[in-house]
């Protein structure tokens, strides 16, 4: 009999035992999760502000990349305004950089032409910045990542060439608050020498432009759609913002344009890829956005190591159209699965 | 140290049970709420976040109030609350991350310290331009300020946000936890219990299974069983001793028992050997007794005697004595076995030969016999006629010897006469004497049945019949052991009954005494 009474004892026990220590477990476990530091932060030592109101699909291949980069050089990428989901005007932007006491700030110039002095005072409180795809003329930004408007303007020329028809052509280019003067000018010489050197005889083109997005909310959509449905409407438009074409595409779908409106649009959102793989636009011209991000973080870097930095890192453009737009999917894809493919 | 544990009284042992029981669920409970306060703090703490953002929040909001107190007053007061306000939301923000993390929540508190620190120092020029009278100045870096608490404000309220969004998945994961802790604790607390009664249920088994046993063990001593085994429990407790204590009681007992067994055997073998003394006394004597009248050392006396008389030329004398011995010595070789009926005849002639000798001729006896029958063919039970012939003497003309008379016949007989129809001689004694009645005579058969239903031929033998009947012994007592001796030894010789009758037509008309004797 003791040797039950001892086997029932100790089974008990034993029970009790395991409940306890598994109890134990779960618990510091769960607990750990709850209160504890989370185990997979990490720490590191500079801190950079991406600055753009514009959160289309380029940017946020633009900031992923550049986040992509920053981390692998041992800093944070933050986008502004995108915790708080409130939005910043750039000026803003760059003031919450300075008072956050950033290393280093990014900025895409979307609606606002007058940074000069915001990016003073921050140059002047140590936070250098570089500018990215518009340059800020005259100020002490350290870098300016992007492309030249004359080979914008030589690509736009080419793609003209191959959609005019004999006759006048009516192209309208949509600008948006950010474009200088000059630069529109610059754009629109390429375009037309490139007619004049590649178009079919008989073919000429008118050029105009529409300011689409003046800095009001839901500019863009408005504009494009009454410049389509209006009296003039353009043979040729060419937008110069990912959202300049969304809201082209899908006017020209909506109002039956699609063969009355040649579309050619900026960068290869997923409805701008799938637009032209339906043929419903002729071309995109886009722009590598990972080489962007990584040259804009590298330059940050690069100035804050050695305290120099280069003026200007060229990012090339591309032209996705009917005939490269599956290799161009293919190799988007590979790119995707190489960086986990995944939002941040 | 075995020795020790296995001497732990009843008491000790309940006692240790108990408080072993009592400490376990003790200490479950004690786990059990132990997890349950860190839970409750954790609970607590997680939301302690949530607290310390709403009291920057409004430490904030006191800083720019104050702060526009002043720059609206120039109040003392509003600029001592502004500056009580600051040191709070300096303190408060000292708590918050200043590292660069990948956590968002971590970042916007890095933020939110980076930016209240620029707020504090935008307010604190305002104050200053304000106390120096710098209308421009102040009005801007009051501005300044405005724009910074608003950020503040966003980076606060994202801040918030996330941290309740986690705090409630935190909350929602802690209740699962609880549950998961209520559920393991009631485990537990049930297995403690379950684990208590086992013992409890083990305890009882181990006091009272002993007692019962013990209980039925002087139950079946009480009826007289005092082979019971009653086993040592071994546990050392009182119940142990008195389990021990039984078992000696028993074994006094069957030792008693024993040594008053072997006592009585000890008096029941001296008095068997006293008793068996007496009986080879007895023997002895009766053996000195029969060595004085031994039969062949009687004959052999008669047969000296007889040559003496023949020596003397007495013939009678001789005759006489050689008849007593022929007599005495057929009374010796043929008891208990068999004799032929001419050998009967003989001795019943030896026998009233004898008889006349003694009363002068008195007695008159014929034979009659059948001559067809070889009688010394014919094989019966020895001395079987001389005892009837005695009796028809004794008892048939006893008192008148003169008139009386005695007839011997021998026949063959069959059928009805027979007394199984099969061929049988008859030898019928009949005497002219005094009779019998019928109870006389049913009393004389049925001594004679009783005798023989006792089974076993009657220890009355030849000797004792002749010398009863020659020294004149009581008559009927005599008559009966002799009829009863000889119905009993012709019921055994033949196997049946019935092979002897007696009969009378009363008193004064004679007796007849038949003897079948069956034809083997």
């Amino acid at each position: 009999m003791m040797k039950k009474v001892t086997v029932a004892v100790v089974s008990c026990l034993s029970v009790i035992g395991l409940i306890l220590l598994g109890t134990y477990i779960y618990y510091q476990n769960h607990v750990n999760q709850i209160i504890g530091q989370p185990r997979d932060d990490t720490v590191y030592k500079r801190h950079y502000l991406f600055i753009s109101s514009d959160t289309s699909d380029i940017w946020q291949d633009v900031f992923r990349a550049a986040s992509e980069a920053a981390g692998e050089s041992g800093a944070y990428l933050e986008w502004c305004g995108q915790e708080t989901s409130a939005r910043y005007s750039d000026e803003e932007g760059i003031e919450i950089g300075v008072a956050e006491k950033v290393d280093g700030i990014l900025l895409y110039e979307s609606t606002e032409k007058d940074l000069k002095d915001a990016v003073s005072d921050a140059q002047s409180r140590g936070i250098p910045v570089v500018t990215l795809l518009r340059d800020i003329e005259d100020s002490p930004r350290i870098s300016y990542v992007g492309f030249s408007n004359y080979e914008r303007g030589r690509l736009y020329g080419d793609q003209l060439v191959s959609l005019l028809h004999k006759g006048e052509n009516k192209v309208c280019v949509l600008t948006d608050n950010g474009d200088s003067e000059g630069e529109l000018n610059l754009l629109y010489s390429q375009m037309t020498q490139a007619v004049k050197e590649k178009g079919a005889d008989g073919s000429t083109i008118s050029l105009s432009a529409v300011l689409a997005d003046s800095g009001e909310d839901f500019d863009a959509e408005e504009t494009i759609r009454n410049l389509l449905m209006g009296d003039s409407v353009p043979d040729i438009l060419i937008c110069e913002t990912s959202v300049q074409t969304d809201c082209a595409i899908q006017t020209i779908i909506d109002n039956n344009l699609v063969d009355r409106v040649q579309v050619i649009g900026y960068y290869t959102a997923d409805m701008t890829l799938s637009a032209i793989q339906r043929e419903l636009i002729p071309a995109a011209l886009t722009i590598d956005t990972d080489s962007l991000g990584h040259s804009a973080v590298a330059a940050l870097n690069e100035y804050l190591d050695t305290g120099h930095v280069s003026d200007y890192y060229n990012i090339s453009l591309q032209t996705v159209n009917a005939k490269n737009v599956y290799q161009y999917l293919r190799m988007k894809n590979l790119s995707k699965d190489r960086s986990g493919g995944e939002d941040g | 140290m075995r020795k020790g544990r296995e001497n732990r009284s009843i008491q000790s042992r309940l006692i240790m049970i108990m408080a072993g029981m009592m400490l376990l669920v003790l200490a479950v409970n004690l786990y059990v709420f132990r997890q349950t306060r860190t839970m409750v703090q954790t609970i607590d703490s997680v939301f302690v976040s949530n607290s310390t953002i709403v009291k920057l929040s409004d430490t904030l909001d006191k800083v720019g109030s104050s702060m526009y107190d002043y720059l609206s007053t120039r109040g003392s007061s509003s600029l001592e609350d502004f500056y009580r306000y600051e040191e709070d939301l300096r303190e408060i923000t000292t708590s918050f991350n200043d590292q660069n993390t990948s956590s968002p929540m971590l970042m916007l508190e890095k933020n939110i310290r980076e930016m209240s620190e620029a707020y504090l120092e935008a307010a604190e020029k305002a104050i200053q331009a304000k106390r120096g009278r710098n209308v421009e100045e102040y009005r801007r870096k009051y501005a300044d300020s405005k724009r910074l608490n608003g950020y503040i404000d966003d980076a606060v309220y994202a801040l918030n946000s996330r941290r309740f969004a986690q705090n409630s998945r935190n909350y929602q994961m802690l209740q699962n936890t609880m549950g998961v802790l209520e559920a393991s604790s009631m485990v537990m607390i049930l297995t403690a219990f379950v684990m208590a009664m086992f013992l409890a249920v083990m305890l009882i088994r181990a006091i009272f299974g002993p007692l019962k046993e013990l209980a039925g063990a002087a139950d079946r001593v009480a009826a007289g069983d005092f082979d019971v085994d009653v086993r040592e429990t071994g546990s050392g407790d009182e119940i142990a001793v008195v389990t021990h204590a039984f078992r000696k009681m028993l074994f006094s007992i069957r030792e008693y028992i024993e040594r008053q067994r072997a006592s009585m055997e000890k008096e029941s073998r001296m008095k068997e050997n006293a008793l068996a003394m007496q009986a080879h006394l007895k023997e002895a004597q009766l053996n000195f007794l029969q060595a004085q009248i031994n039969p062949h050392f009687l004959f052999n006396s008669l047969n000296a005697g007889s040559q003496l008389a023949a020596l003397e030329g007495a013939d009678r004398t001789q005759d006489y004595l050689g008849r007593m011995a022929d007599f005495f010595r057929y009374d010796v070789q043929k008891t208990g076995g068999s004799a032929s009926l001419e050998e009967e005849l003989e001795l019943v002639d030896n026998y009233i030969y004898i008889l006349n000798v003694r009363f002068s001729g008195d007695i008159h006896f014929d034979k009659i016999l059948d001559q067809d029958i070889r009688l010394s063919d014919i094989t019966m039970p020895s001395m079987t006629l001389q005892p009837i012939v005695e009796n028809a003497v004794q008892h048939g003309i006893h008192d008148d010897h003169e008139h009386g008379r005695i007839w011997l016949y021998v026949e063959m007989v069959d059928g009805e006469d027979a007394p199984d129809g099969q061929p049988t001689v008859m030898v019928t004694v009949s005497d002219n004497g005094a009779g019998m009645t019928a109870d006389q005579i049913m009393c004389l058969m049925e001594s004679g049945r009783g005798k023989t239903d006792g089974g076993g031929v009657p220890e009355t033998d030849g000797d004792e019949m002749a010398s009863g009947s020659l020294a004149g012994t009581g008559k009927e007592e005599t008559a009966g052991v002799a009829m009863g001796n000889v119905m009993a030894r012709l019921t055994l010789y033949y196997g049946r009954e019935g092979l002897l009758r007696v009969s009378s037509d009363g008193p004064g008309l004679g007796t007849q005494v038949t003897v079948f004797l069956p034809l083997r």
